[in-house]
């Protein structure tokens, strides 16, 4: 049930009063209005879906019959065919009031399921409460018949086969990391230059596949030899590829059929009738053929989000919208003025809708760690061109406005600040973080060029095309820099390292001995053996998990495959090797960094108290530990407030946290990926600080196993930043951010009261000039008052639209759990 | 027993159960003395699958057989589903559950979220 907005209320009165999801109430359009109440919720809340979601039995049934029927072909073909299957069959439908049409499952309320992923995630699907459609018994029936004839067979079954049985229980422990190592659960880039700039619709596309083919046919007829052999594989994908197109081809013509007969036997209203006609002639252009306005290039975009959704369960959304769509708003708009500003903005709108509604069933860890949305879909905004001018256009701006108007918790922006942003663009940045939407975050451009140019050598004009991969990793749009694959597998629960260095390398929560034997704590004499230690579990931890992906990446081609991406790829299309394949890609992985400020923190108390202070022997402080604190209150308490923390310009834990990070870049050169190139780490959290809140055991920066974990990146503990804005700015600005990680979040949080009218935009500008002249790469905030939070968790049905950033992502507050509700609001109010 | 040969027997009690084909009944069925009513089964964090962990008994343990088979010591822990038949184990231990909504309970060790749960004590 949503609230209505008290209707004698003018916006000036709502806007005085900050209540800005009535504001945005006000001020859309009915068109907007209707199609932002109109789409189901598809996040899950805390950890289960919200009543009406409904798990899609269609897709899943039909995929798999085709699967079968099939099951000579080789893989790729095998997929293409299946998929093929789902897109000419499965039912469609047209949004009342849409401009864009589709949509991954076959109903509104329903959640994709990825059925050939993993065993597991399909056991946790007939085990979910409330999803199944009805009749429940039949949906049970179903399920379990899809579950006995995938299981085993699922692409994560069988890397988990190969994987050394150590790594595979240690991983599927749940307690070191989470993910999946396939990219049936993966981020995929996909290559915007050569569809966008390039000005190719899928018929151009197979005509590139043709021509390919016709060169290696030449080949297959001549003359034998070693080098011709793996043509015969290669001949085979790009049919794949070409089906596949072929199918999506079909799809969207099939949404042409349904607007034009929409229009032509039901429609009453003429404008209607005109939209739905407008619908079918796009639909009927792209995506076979390159987009030639507006509404054709957002709907060729969308499109081709759907169809690789179809073939994977991809867990983010990396887009540059307001780039590749920028000369197309600018055509309408600015030159042919076939579009009023008011319409464009309707488009921009309904085009984040589309998005917001897509969501599949997520495995329980996906749901406790991205509480409220369907995965990281951080879309990106501004920066530069190619030849480093400023690339912020009108489009730029109609994104930030639309994203006030439809406050949807996802897609969410990031936005490339770099030192010629103009102010007009700077202010609507603001006035999103001002309306309480947590979003855009502010990366720094010109640094995470450099960072992407340091770690895997992207050269300086392609860097400059860089998108956020999933919450934070900054990947190129381009043929080599391009990532299909980023699993989340290499996601790791950092604090297990510190735990273990204290436990010899046994997990008391999970009663498993995980890490090294490095030896008993009781007995290390200085800090140097704890560091050393710590560096031994960091180094196992992260090698472990990188594993895992390194070896599901080189084995996804054969064991998934991706015909539909391949088809996007222009590395793939001039190849005919899966786009998995990591022949021709540069490399761009990094080890996602959970729970990590809790390392430093409880490294700084241990020597301050332990080592420097001799307050305590190392013996009390385990014992302390092992009974999770209990009993040990005073003791607790001055491990809390009496040991140096992270954020507050302090040099002795400061010190701790460059060299543990030096530490960890040091060994992500050693590891390698499949292309050759380092594993950096990127410390944020998600929302995985309440997830692994009870996997946690007790550390020495006072913290209870079952308390939240911190809020992530190298975000300060919630309250312990106690000297300030500029302190937290300075500790992080000791980092070197282009050298010791791929990207490092930090949240903060910031007074709407403080910074409210002209006078708050000019402090928060001032900040972030700081913010960059100390050379940090990202900050979010939430600039939500204490008070309408606190009255959002009593009445919940009032406060339905109230977002806030969590890390890394925004999520509408009442769709998180408690826990995590609690976290944000004790997280610091900086005056700045 | 090889380093490599320890692990794949932990790591089929561990995949096992859930990477086979199982009939809806085998599904369904709780027992009365199901594994996710003792105090002693803490849910894999991973996933909701039904896989858990025994607190008690470590790899190697049998409590389908009889007399059961119990392992105390060891590297890793015994891998039940929640609704695997306790009724021969002598540590089972009833916990009394008063919520089978995963959307505020994070904690494997209290988290009951399969909707059999949800059943099984109404």
């Amino acid at each position: 049930m949503v609230a209505e907005p008290a209707q004698d209320q003018s916006v000036q009165e709502l806007e005085d009063k900050q209540e800005w999801w009535w504001v945005a109430e006000k001020k859309r359009s009915k068109r907007l209005d209707y199609l932002r109440k109109s789409i189901w919720k598809k996040g899950a809340l805390g950890g289960n879906y919200a009543p009406g979601i409904k798990l899609d039995l269609e897709c899943a049934t039909l995929f798999t019959d085709m699967w079968k029927f099939w099951k000579y072909d080789p893989i790729m073909m095998r997929r293409a065919k299946a998929i093929a299957h789902v897109l000419d069959k499965k039912t469609i439908f047209i949004t009342d009031h849409a401009q864009l049409v589709g949509y991954f499952g076959s109903l509104p309320n329903t959640i994709m399921w990825r059925v050939d992923g993993a065993s597991m995630v399909n056991e946790e699907a007939y085990n979910e409460p409330g999803i199944m459609p009805e009749p429940e018994n039949e949906s049970l029936q179903k399920v379990a018949e899809l579950n006995d004839y995938w299981a085993g067979q699922t692409a994560v079954d069988k890397v988990a086969r190969i994987l050394d049985p150590e790594d595979a229980v240690k991983f599927l422990s749940g307690a070191i990391g989470w993910g999946a190592p396939s990219s049936a659960y993966g981020y995929s880039g996909k290559d915007y230059e050569y569809l966008f700039a390039g000005r190719r619709g899928f018929e151009d596309i197979i005509e590139e596949i043709n021509a390919a083919i016709e060169k290696a046919e030449d080949k297959t007829v001549g003359v034998p030899g070693p080098e011709i052999l793996d043509i015969y594989d290669r001949l085979q994908n790009w049919d794949a590829m070409i089906l596949v197109l072929e199918a999506g081809i079909r799809h969207a013509k099939r949404y042409a059929r349904l607007a034009r007969t929409m229009a032509e036997n039901m429609e009453t209203d003429e404008k209607r009738r005109e939209e739905l006609l407008k619908i079918a002639e796009t639909c009927e252009r792209v995506p076979a053929r390159a987009p030639r306005n507006l509404q054709e290039s957002l709907q060729y975009d969308h499109f081709i989000q759907i169809f690789a959704r179809t073939e994977a369960h991809e867990g983010a959304w990396p887009a540059r919208p307001d780039y590749y769509h920028g000369p197309y708003y600018d055509k309408d708009v600015n030159v042919d003025k076939t579009l009023t500003k008011e319409d464009a903005l309707d488009l921009v709108g309904e085009f984040m809708i589309r998005a917001y509604e897509v969501g599949g069933f997520a495995p329980r860890w996906a749901r406790e760690g991205l509480q409220g949305i369907t995965g990281t879909w951080v879309w990106t905004l501004g920066g530069v061109n190619k030849d480093g001018s400023d690339a912020c256009n009108d489009l730029t701006v109609a994104f930030l406005q639309a994203a006030r108007l439809v406050r949807v918790s996802n897609p969410t922006f990031g936005f490339r600040w770099h030192p010629k942003v103009k102010d007009e663009v700077l202010r609507e940045c603001f006035e999103c973080i001002r309306h309480g939407l947590g979003y855009p975050s502010i990366r720094n451009d010109p640094l995470l060029i450099q960072n992407a140019m340091h770690w895997h050598g992207h050269p300086l004009e392609e860097a400059r095309t860089w998108v956020h991969q999933a919450c934070m990793s900054p990947c190129p749009t381009t043929k080599h820099g391009v990532q299909p694959m980023r699993m989340a597998s290499a996601t790791a629960n950092c604090a297990k390292m510190v735990e273990y260095a204290l436990h010899n390398g046994y997990d008391h929560v999970v009663g498993m001995q995980m890490g090294p034997e490095t030896g008993d704590a009781a007995k290390f004499h200085d800090f140097e053996d704890l560091f050393q230690a710590w560096v031994k579990q960091m180094e196992w931890l992260t090698s472990l998990l990188v594993r895992t992906v390194n070896l599901g990446r080189y084995k996804d081609p054969e064991f998934f495959g991706r015909p539909f991406l391949s088809g996007m790829s222009e590395r793939s299309v001039e190849s005919g090797l899966d786009v998995v394949s990591p022949v021709g890609d540069r490399g761009n992985c990094w080890v996602t960094a959970f729970t990590w400020v809790e390392n430093i923190d409880s490294l700084a108390a241990v020597k301050k108290l332990v080592f420097d202070d001799k307050k305590y022997t190392m013996e009390q402080l385990l014992t302390a530990l092992k009974a999770n604190w209990d009993g040990y209150e005073e003791m607790r308490l001055d491990f809390v407030n009496n040991a140096p923390k992270w954020g507050n310009d302090d040099d002795y834990v400061d010190d701790i946290m460059l060299r543990c990070l030096r530490e960890t870049a040091r060994h992500s050169r050693v590891m390698k990926c499949p292309s050759g190139n380092s594993w950096p780490i990127l410390p944020e959290n998600v929302s995985g600080n309440i997830h692994y809140a009870s996997i946690v055991g007790a550390l020495p920066n006072g913290r209870r196993c079952g308390d939240a974990l911190y809020d992530g990146g190298i975000s300060p503990g919630p309250g312990l930043d106690k000297k300030g804005p500029s302190a937290v700015l300075k500790s992080c600005g000791k980092i070197d951010h282009v050298s010791d990680g791929r990207a490092f979040l930090l949240n903060q949080r910031l007074s709407p009261t403080q910074l409210a009218g002209e006078k708050g935009y000019q402090l928060w500008k001032a900040y972030i000039r700081t913010w960059a002249d100390l050379g940090l790469d990202h900050v979010q905030f939430n600039m939500v008052s204490d008070e309408t939070l606190r009255a959002a968790q009593k009445d919940p049905e009032k406060y339905s639209e109230v977002i806030v950033r969590v890390a890394g992502y925004s999520a509408h507050f009442v769709d998180i759990s408690r826990k995590t509700q609690d976290n944000i609001i004790q997280r610091t109010v900086q005056g700045i | 027993m090889s380093r490599r040969s320890q692990w794949k027997q932990v790591a089929n009690g561990m995949l096992g159960d859930v990477s086979k084909a199982r009939s809806v009944e085998e599904r369904e069925n709780v027992p009365e003395k199901a594994c996710g009513f003792c105090k002693n089964f803490s849910e894999n964090a991973y996933a909701s699958d039904g896989r858990g962990y025994c607190k008690k008994l470590k790899v190697g343990s049998d409590i389908k057989v009889n007399p059961p088979v119990y392992v105390m010591e060891g590297q890793a822990s015994l891998t039940v589903l929640f609704n695997s038949d306790g009724a021969g184990c002598e540590y089972f231990n009833r916990q009394d559950l008063i919520d089978t909504d995963g959307n505020e309970v994070n904690d494997p060790s209290y988290r009951r979220v399969q909707r059999q749960m949800e059943k099984a004590i109404k």
